[in-house]
Parts: C-alpha cells; sequence; structure tokens
C-alpha cells in the first residue's frame, strides 16, 4: 500500500526552523556568517525570511 | 485466594484492563457484564496478563501471548521529496497502522511511505496479536 504522509504547513515551517543549519551555529559563527554571506538586499530578504520563520516557531501570536 | 483476571470485549477481542480479584470467575462476570454487557472476563498468571490477547476460536475464546512483530523498514529516514519512497514490510496481513493522526489498514503486508513534508512521523502498530511496536521516521 502507497501512503504519502502530509504535515500542516505551520508544523513544516517549525521543522524548517529547528532545522536550520545557519541559525543553529553559536552566535559568534552566524556573525561570521552574516559577515561573509549577507551582501546585498536579496541576501537581506533571504535572512530576514529565515529569521521570520524561527521566531514564528516560538510564537504563539494573538488576535 | 486472590486471582488475576483479564476482561476483554467479545465484540472486538480487545482486552480492556486486568485485575486482581478475590471474587470467583462467575463472580467477577456478573459484575463487568452488569458494566458493560459485551465484555468477558477470563482467568490469566499474572506474569503473562500484560502480554495476552483474546481470539475466538470456533465459537470459543481462547487466550494467548502475544508475540513480537517482525515488520521492519528497508530506512527511516527518507528524503521528503514526495518521490523518495521507505517500505514498512512483513506487516500482518490486515494490519492496521497509525501514523501520527492517521488510520491506515494495509491489506498486502507493505506499506510505501513518501512524503513532501519534513519532519518525523510517529508510526504505530498495535495488533491484538502483537506486543505494540512504534518507529519514528525522520523526513529531511
Amino acid at each position: 500500500m502507497q501512503f504519502k504522509a502530509k504535515k500542516s504547513d505551520s508544523s513544516v515551517e517549525k521543522t524548517k526552523a529547528t532545522r536550520d543549519k545557519v541559525l543553529k551555529n553559536k552566535q559568534a559563527d552566524l556573525d561570521i556568517w552574516i559577515d561573509t554571506n549577507i551582501q546585498d538586499l536579496d541576501d537581506v530578504r533571504s535572512y530576514l525570511k529565515r529569521l521570520s520563520r524561527a521566531v514564528k516557531a516560538n510564537m504563539k501570536f494573538q488576535e | 485466594m486472590i486471582n488475576f483476571y483479564l476482561t476483554f470485549d467479545t465484540e472486538t477481542g480487545q482486552v480492556i484492563s486486568y485485575q486482581s480479584s478475590i471474587e470467583t470467575e462467575e463472580k467477577l462476570r456478573d459484575m463487568v457484564q452488569e458494566y458493560n454487557p459485551t465484555w468477558d472476563v477470563s482467568p490469566v498468571e499474572e506474569a503473562e496478563a500484560l502480554t495476552a490477547y483474546m481470539i475466538q476460536v470456533e465459537g470459543v475464546w481462547e487466550k494467548r501471548q502475544k508475540t513480537s512483530l517482525t515488520a521492519t523498514w528497508d530506512a527511516e529516514t527518507l528524503t521528503a521529496n514526495g518521490t523518495a519512497e521507505i517500505v514498512l514490510s512483513t506487516l500482518p496481513i490486515p494490519c492496521t497502522v497509525h501514523i501520527d493522526n492517521e488510520i491506515l489498514v494495509v491489506e498486502d503486508g507493505s506499506l510505501e511511505f513518501s512524503t513532501k513534508d519534513i519532519g518525523f512521523y510517529k508510526v504505530t502498530v498495535n495488533e491484538p496479536a502483537y506486543l505494540p511496536k512504534e518507529w519514528t521516521i525522520n523526513a529531511v
């Protein structure tokens, strides 16, 4: 029997956040990574998305 | 004298509980069936109570011991790309498999698992004749 498993979007995003290879670095290493890899506005956008995913994974927003 | 008894559901064969009792089997049966008419009791050795199950053979309830499930995955990690598959094989036929909150009845003894969504998936099998088994599948 074939089965295609699914997770909710929020679950997938939370897992992505907890498995983020960059954000899981020590802060000193993360600082170096940012200095090396954030060069232009696209890099900033990409990093902001990464950060917001991690923030949302740890937040319970209220109405 | 204290005896141990299984309480089981005669509609499903599922063992509900086991308990010690100073009552006779007949008295305990009356008490249990007063609470739920489809339940019955069966004496059991204390050491075997946790791993016992009931099966009806030619109209008679028999008590047996659960055995280990031999089913295995060919891998417990897979790429979450929607096409990569891992296989849980040699399941009992038929077999109810729980994957997170979903319940599947696998009729052919084999479950081919794939997903597009990363994360951990809890897979459990809790068939009456087998000891419960649980795996954690990691989709990366």
